[in-house]
């Protein structure tokens, strides 16, 4: 194994898939760490499930290559279907079997022996909270419970890499919640999550990189290195008091290029910020400014994402009209 | 466990579960057999001559006694039974597949497509079959009990129903399985499946329908090559079952 299989988990190069004339997928290349939550962001039909069902070995790539959990998409399926787990959108369960039979059934299927396959399944059971329901057939358990169910379905045989396709879509906060902190823990184990989203509360709660793709893969990234990168070079100064006596200073300097006031805070727009900053605040404070705190303005995720798909959006219009 | 076995054990508890379709395979028999047990006892509607002449005239005087005994005895009626039932219930079982959106979580498995399609295949036949060799178990019983010592008896325990219980109805089910596992496959819409593989059904049942009318009959030699053509075409239906359903193929039909 060389040093690259330990450190990605999933590595995509130029990956495209074409159906007749539509490119749902066109030249993605990525690099998921290891042991870490990838959070795969798009709005709808922008290719995020083709994607994942290349990734585990459900539909081939028109061209392209991609690696996963070491297995090459070219190579032995099989056994990149072993290292992987997968929860689809909708839980889909066998509504007229409990949910210990339809558990153990995916669990054989994973080749697990009948007494592994029981512990497994206990197990996961347990932790998720299902065990006092396990014998309920599955169209009678509710939403959050049958999700909860499929969970321990995609996890009972211990994969690499687990693919979560809008986990939390139409759950109660509570139960949202309770997976977002189950997706945390499973990171700690040392497992790597591929998720699905279109919750953006959720992606920033718990991803640590970040893919954006409509058809072309649009960023990728960290997300403290995207929300930093694109959040600009705007920093927020919260003053004890009013912030309004203190804006004309912060105008005169040549190294802000623009300052907003709210109440007591201000927002400048430095120049450099690691470098303007501590000038910054050594001004404000020479002239007798009490300043509670200063950090620097980070966008949310949302703001991030809305934006960037508004100027591809404007991109792709102004194309055509460039090409006349 | 084999994954095989898997998936005809699921297929099986998820039919017992739906007690209320499974109902059906065994209400229909019921009365083929009530019907079939007025046969018993009674004498011939037809003379040997009238046999022989509708069976063709180079049969043999066994060959004519058979088919006269296979038409009077109706429970041959049943072997239809297993062939109709099991296309409906592989159609039922890729419903479920589809309807239930488990199709994913299963093909991402690590599961061959062939055993898939066999398992599905296999369980299917099981209910259906079983209901068949119970009311053929019945008659014969009842007929042992009412017709001592008749040739109708003497008929039930020749190697011909033998033939028939045994090789043909199991088979002509299995062959219908799998052509309507094609039709599963493919189809979008269960109403227009379970209507295509029903139409499957048709050869197999005018086959059975003119040897019980008499229009035909067939000798068990070219019976039991009639058979062996029956599995080869469901080898054939096993194989282009398995083409059809390949992971790549059922996602680029759902995706395109």
């Amino acid at each position: 194994m060389d040093h690259n299989s330990h450190m990605y988990a999933i590595e995509t190069t130029a990956l495209t898939r074409a159906f007749r004339r539509k490119i749902a997928v066109e030249d993605l290349t990525l690099r998921v760490p290891t042991s870490t939550v990838f959070g795969f962001l798009g709005p709808n039909g922008a290719g995020k499930t083709t994607t994942v069902r290349m990734l585990a070995g459900l539909l081939p790539p028109s061209s392209g290559t991609a690696v996963v959990a070491g297995c090459p998409l070219n190579g032995d399926l099989e056994q990149l279907r072993r290292r992987i787990g997968f929860l689809t959108e909708s839980p889909g369960l066998y509504e007229q079997l409990t949910a210990w039979q339809n558990l153990l059934f995916f669990a054989r299927l994973y080749g697990l022996s009948e007494k592994n396959a029981q512990s497994q399944v206990a197990k996961y059971l347990k932790l998720l909270g299902c065990w006092e329901d396990r014998h309920k057939p599955v169209g009678a358990l509710s939403k959050g419970m049958r999700q909860k169910t499929a969970i321990v379905r995609a996890l009972a045989h211990e994969p690499e890499i687990l693919f979560l396709d809008e986990p939390s879509s139409g759950l109660d906060p509570s139960t949202a919640r309770f997976f977002r902190d189950f997706v945390k823990s499973l990171r700690a184990s040392g497992r790597t999550i591929f998720l699905t989203t279109h919750n953006l509360a959720e992606a920033e709660d718990v991803c640590d990189y970040i893919a954006i793709m409509k058809t072309r893969l649009i960023l990728e990234g960290s997300q403290s290195q995207i929300r930093s990168e694109l959040s600009g070079n705007v920093v927020t100064i919260r003053f004890c008091t009013s912030a309004e006596p203190w804006l004309p200073i912060v105008q005169q300097l040549e190294y802000a290029k623009e300052a907003t006031v709210a109440e007591s805070v201000l927002r400048a727009n430095l120049a450099n910020p690691q470098r303007d900053t501590p000038r910054l605040v050594r001004a404000l404070v020479e002239a007798g400014a009490e300043l509670y705190a200063v950090e620097p303005a980070r966008k949310s995720l949302e703001e991030i994402y809305l934006e960037l798909l508004d100027s591809v959006a404007t991109a792709s219009r102004e194309q055509p009209a460039n090409l006349k | 466990m084999s994954p095989l076995l898997t998936i005809v054990r699921k297929e099986l508890l998820e039919m017992r579960r739906t007690r209320r379709f499974l109902l059906r395979f065994f209400i229909a028999p019921s009365f083929i057999l009530l019907y079939s047990f007025t046969a018993l006892g009674n004498p011939s509607h037809h003379s040997h001559g009238d046999v022989a002449a509708l069976v063709g005239p180079r049969a043999s005087s066994e060959e004519i006694a058979a088919a006269e005994w296979f038409s009077r005895s109706k429970i041959f009626l049943l072997l239809m039974l297993p062939m109709l039932f099991s296309a409906a219930l592989v159609m039922q079982t890729m419903v479920v597949e589809k309807t239930a959106k488990t199709l994913e979580p299963l093909l991402v498995t690590p599961v061959k497509t062939h055993d898939l399609v066999l398992g599905k295949i296999l369980a299917a036949l099981v209910f259906p079959l079983l209901a068949g060799y119970l009311y053929l178990a019945i008659y014969v019983g009842v007929a042992c009990l009412i017709d001592k010592n008749s040739d109708m008896l003497r008929f039930l325990f020749s190697p011909r129903p033998f033939i028939e219980a045994f090789l043909v109805m199991p088979v002509s089910a299995f062959a219908n399985a799998s052509l309507a596992m094609i039709v599963a496959v493919r189809s979008r819409d269960p109403k227009t499946g379970g209507l295509l593989s029903s139409l499957l059904t048709l050869p197999g049942v005018v086959l059975y329908g003119t040897q019980i009318a008499l229009l035909e009959f067939l000798n068990q030699y070219i019976l039991l090559v009639c058979v062996g053509a029956v599995l080869v075409l469901a080898g054939a239906g096993v194989f282009f079952a398995t083409e059809a359903f390949q992971r790549e193929k059922v996602f680029e039909r759902w995706d395109s």
